[in-house]
């Protein structure tokens, strides 16, 4: 269960996030949705320990104290970020990319890491066929599963998704979709952010409506037409409503 | 024929030292996109090191000075530069710039500024002829040990995790970080080759050269900086290309140099590599076109 | 009167510090003209890394062009035929005045500003400052081996010392206000405005090359201001007074203070002459004021280098901050509006 109590993010005199709290329980998804610039990468980054400083609030998983470590340590304690853009090594291959998330285990593990790596390619066949190309070849929504491989071979227990279909066709989207939906079933939290609005809340168990750095409409399990109101409701004839 | 060949040899060796230095240069900056002035101490110091245990076994000199430079590269990432880690590259380079000056006040007030001689390795720069050619032992020796360790560290970037986790950081060190790969154990490693690399590179020099000061690594360091930029900053290979074409070009310059402008040498090889920037600023490695935004 | 207030106020201080200390001690003229050259070489050097952003490593080469020109136009004509008998043969044989031999050595400096600046402002950043550096060793080299006289190589003599404070207090505000001026030009601020995106800025038609090479000529002809001065202050001097230890004093000076703000470049100088003044009377044994200490030779510069990464660890941005004198709050008059910054709000 991770734990975001009131949490801040300043970039210089700039208030990108305002005292944000939720939560997101084992094995639920939530949403994060909102214009841009309304600081939802924000949240993720912060929560992933990517932001440098500026930071403040506290974020709990079970209980122990996450808020504050450094990156590293946070991917430790089982916190995964899929970056927006995907942020791909394009100068290794795609086994490369994945052999480096599961860089920091002991080699006695062998045998675990071997079988987390087949099933990840099991799920992404895509990737086994393309291992030793240069990842910086491979195309966006190629790249994307990539990235989402790449993070769960950190073994999470929160996976942070930031844009996942940033930049891809909608029929490449599906397939990202559907590669998340695989992954629900397995006790892993997630937390979306997602600019496709509608898309991000039917697949979310629960959502929430971020808008100049602070939450202004949250919904309860199934009852994602409330947010999707709100969000348009301030919104009018501007939003991105990921039809699909 | 003989004379190119005999250059080819000269320019070959010194283009190798200049190459291996500027190797480990190009690995700090790559990975930490830091220009470390330091590096050019460090090999000064390895110089000193082998003065003061020049009566030693050479394999404990050796040992004494590469280990000399690595402990105080570890020093210098743990206490001048781990601090700054996240601060601006121009706070960097002036954090590099203070360690130098620094070292070579250190030294300064250690060995004072007199020229220390010694005769380590004095074996080496006697005349050796191959065929019609004449060079030294040192010559000879470094381009061994120059090709010896750039197929090592190219084995180990390749290879090893140590080196996938090298090049991950090089190339997005944020990103290296989210996946597990811990910033203090890459920066800590880059540091202990690079000054690894520097004291081989001084040991050899002093060698070669016979004669020390403080300011002995200046000149190195500013080659390895231009044969970086000259090569194209961040890129290794290019850093070592860059490496042998200043050594080739000092060969060249200073073989048609009249007598009387020999001294000046340094100046006409910073100056052809000025010319040579201002006809492709971006370097050998880059691209022509533009640089993508 | 608010666009005024931050070079005013600046040339006001200097100005106060400069008439005021030779009168408290007779000993401190030659330290405040020091410090004066001191400010003269850090503001040159402001000039181009506070408005371009690129830290170059091999400004002093300027100045020792200013120092050699103008000491050679000045040595003492009945000195000249043994002092340097080995100048070019288009140097004059009588000497000329100071004022214009300073001139000249800075006009020299601004033309080896242009030669060596249009190769590297076409470089980035990085390698620009890079670059920079070699040409100091390229100029060291040169010279080291150049005997313009009987001192040995690059070795001058008999230059004659005849600097006042206020003499050197009327070039130190004249590198001021060209600086300040230069700042406030539009010249100035697109220069500045490219600083932090290249890329953005050339795509709104500024010339990013030509705009850095301007401020490289204005920075190596007050630079070589300070040269000329240097070699009227020393009366003698060799290649190692502009070379790495130089670099290093004159960077750690605008470091301290701030390399974004002119008032940083003042403050730095101020600071760090202080400092370096105090500690060099120690190490000789002599009192500063009323204390005496007992430092080992050498102690200045590593104080200095500690001091720098000090500040470089806990405020990088200086003791200025990047920012310029501002005007106290009673002469401001009614108080503006603080600006507004929040998210950017999608519209």
């Amino acid at each position: 269960m991770l734990t975001v109590t009131g949490l801040s993010v300043r970039y210089g005199p700039i208030k990108a996030v305002r005292d944000v709290t939720f939560t997101c329980g084992t094995g639920e998804t939530i949403a994060i949705v909102g214009p841009n610039g309304a600081g939802k990468s924000s949240i993720l980054n912060a929560i992933a320990g990517a932001l440098r400083s500026g930071v403040s609030g506290e974020v709990r998983l079970e209980s122990q104290r996450v808020s504050g470590l450094t990156p590293e340590r946070t991917v430790k304690a089982g916190i995964a970020l899929v970056p927006e853009g995907r942020r791909i090594l394009s100068s290794l291959t795609v086994s490369e990319n994945l052999r480096l998330a599961m860089g920091n285990r002991s080699r006695h593990d062998r045998a675990g890491s071997r079988r987390d790596l087949d099933e990840m390619l099991s799920r992404f066949p895509v990737l086994a066929r393309l291992a030793a190309r240069h990842a910086g070849t491979l195309s966006g929504g190629e790249q994307q599963q990539l990235a989402i491989a790449r993070a769960m071979l950190s073994r999470p227990r929160v996976l942070l998704l930031d844009e996942p279909s940033l930049g891809l066709a909608p029929v490449v989207v599906n397939e990202v979709f559907n590669a998340l939906s695989q992954l629900r079933a397995r006790e892993i939290s997630i937390v979306l952010v997602e600019q496709m609005a509608l898309r991000a809340i039917a697949f979310a168990d629960r959502g929430f409506l971020l808008r100049h750095g602070q939450i202004e409409a949250t919904t309860g399990v199934g009852d994602g037409e409330q947010l999707i109101a709100a969000y348009f409701n301030a919104e009018v004839g501007q939003a991105d409503v990921g039809t699909s | 024929m003989t004379q190119v060949l005999q250059d080819t040899i000269d320019a070959a060796s010194l283009g190798s030292l200049y190459a291996l230095f500027a190797l480990g240069v190009a690995l700090i900056f790559g990975v930490g996109r830091i220009a470390n002035f330091a590096n050019g101490d460090l090999l000064t110091i390895a110089g000193y090191l082998v003065v003061v245990c020049a009566t030693l076994p050479w394999p404990v000199v050796i040992l004494v000075a590469c280990a000399g430079p690595v402990v105080l590269g570890l020093a210098m990432e743990r206490f001048a530069f781990r601090p700054v880690r996240i601060a601006s590259p121009t706070t960097l380079l002036i954090v590099s710039f203070a360690v130098s000056a620094l070292l070579q006040n250190g030294l300064l007030l250690t060995a004072t500024d007199q020229p220390k001689t010694t005769s380590f390795g004095s074996s080496l720069v006697q005349p050796v002829h191959l065929g019609s050619v004449t060079t030294t032992g040192i010559d000879l020796l470094d381009i061994g040990v120059t090709v010896v360790v750039a197929v090592v560290l190219t084995l180990v970037l390749k290879r090893s995790l140590i080196g996938l986790k090298l090049r991950a950081a090089a190339e997005d060190f944020l990103m290296s970080r989210l996946l597990g790969v811990r910033a203090n154990t890459v920066m800590a490693t880059v540091f202990a080759i690079s000054a690894a690399l520097a004291g081989l590179a001084g040991i050899m020099l002093t060698i070669k050269i016979g004669t020390l000061t403080p300011t002995f690594g200046v000149q190195p360091v500013t080659v390895a900086f231009v044969a970086a930029v000259i090569g194209g900053l961040g890129s290794l290979l290019g850093a070592a290309l860059g490496g042998f074409l200043v050594g080739a070009l000092t060969v060249v310059i200073q073989s048609v140099l009249p007598q009387g402008l020999g001294p000046y040498r340094d100046a006409f090889v910073f100056g052809a590599v000025i010319v040579l920037l201002l006809v492709r600023p971006q370097g050998l490695m880059a691209p022509a076109t533009g640089e993508r935004i | 009167m608010r666009a005024a207030w931050p070079i005013v106020s600046l040339l006001a201080l200097v100005s106060a510090i400069a008439l005021i200390l030779p009168g408290v001690s007779a000993g401190l003229s030659g330290a405040v003209v020091a410090a004066l050259i001191n400010l003269i070489l850090v503001v040159g050097l402001y000039v181009f890394v506070g408005n371009s952003g690129v830290l170059s490593f091999g400004h002093v080469t300027f100045m020792a062009v200013g120092a050699y020109v103008c000491a050679i136009l000045t040595i003492p004509t009945i000195a000249r035929a043994i002092m340097i008998p080995n100048v070019p043969s288009f140097v004059p044989k009588t000497a000329i005045a100071t004022i214009p031999a300073i001139l000249a050595g800075a006009l020299l400096a601004g033309v080896l500003g242009v030669i060596v600046g249009v190769p590297i402002v076409r470089l980035t950043g990085l390698s620009a400052g890079l670059a920079m550096f070699a040409v100091l060793l390229a100029a060291n080299v040169v010279f080291s081996n150049w005997s313009p006289g009987p001192g040995g190589a690059g070795i001058l003599t008999r230059v004659p010392t005849d600097l006042t404070v206020a003499g050197t207090l009327m070039w130190a505000l004249l590198a001021m206000i060209l600086a300040y001026l230069f700042q406030r030009s539009r010249w100035g601020l697109r220069l500045r405005g490219s600083r932090d995106d290249e890329h953005a800025a050339r795509s709104l038609g500024v010339n990013v090359t030509a705009q850095r090479l301007q401020a490289m000529v204005l920075s190596a002809f007050i630079t070589g201001i300070g040269g000329a001065l240097y070699g009227h202050y020393v009366g003698s001097f060799g290649p190692d007074a502009f070379y790495i230890p130089t670099t290093f004093l004159v960077l750690a000076m605008l470091v301290v203070g701030g390399i974004d703000s002119l008032a940083g470049a003042v403050v730095g100088t101020l600071v760090i002459s202080v400092i370096s003044y105090a500690l060099n009377q120690w190490t000789n044994d002599l009192p500063v004021g009323p204390i005496t200490l007992k430092l080992p030779a050498g102690s200045s510069q590593l104080v200095v280098a500690l001091l720098m990464l000090g500040i470089l660890i806990v405020r990088p941005a200086g003791l200025m901050r990047g920012r310029e004198t501002a005007l106290p709050r009673l002469l401001a008059g009614a108080p503006r509006s603080k600006t507004r910054s929040g998210p950017v709000r999608a519209r």
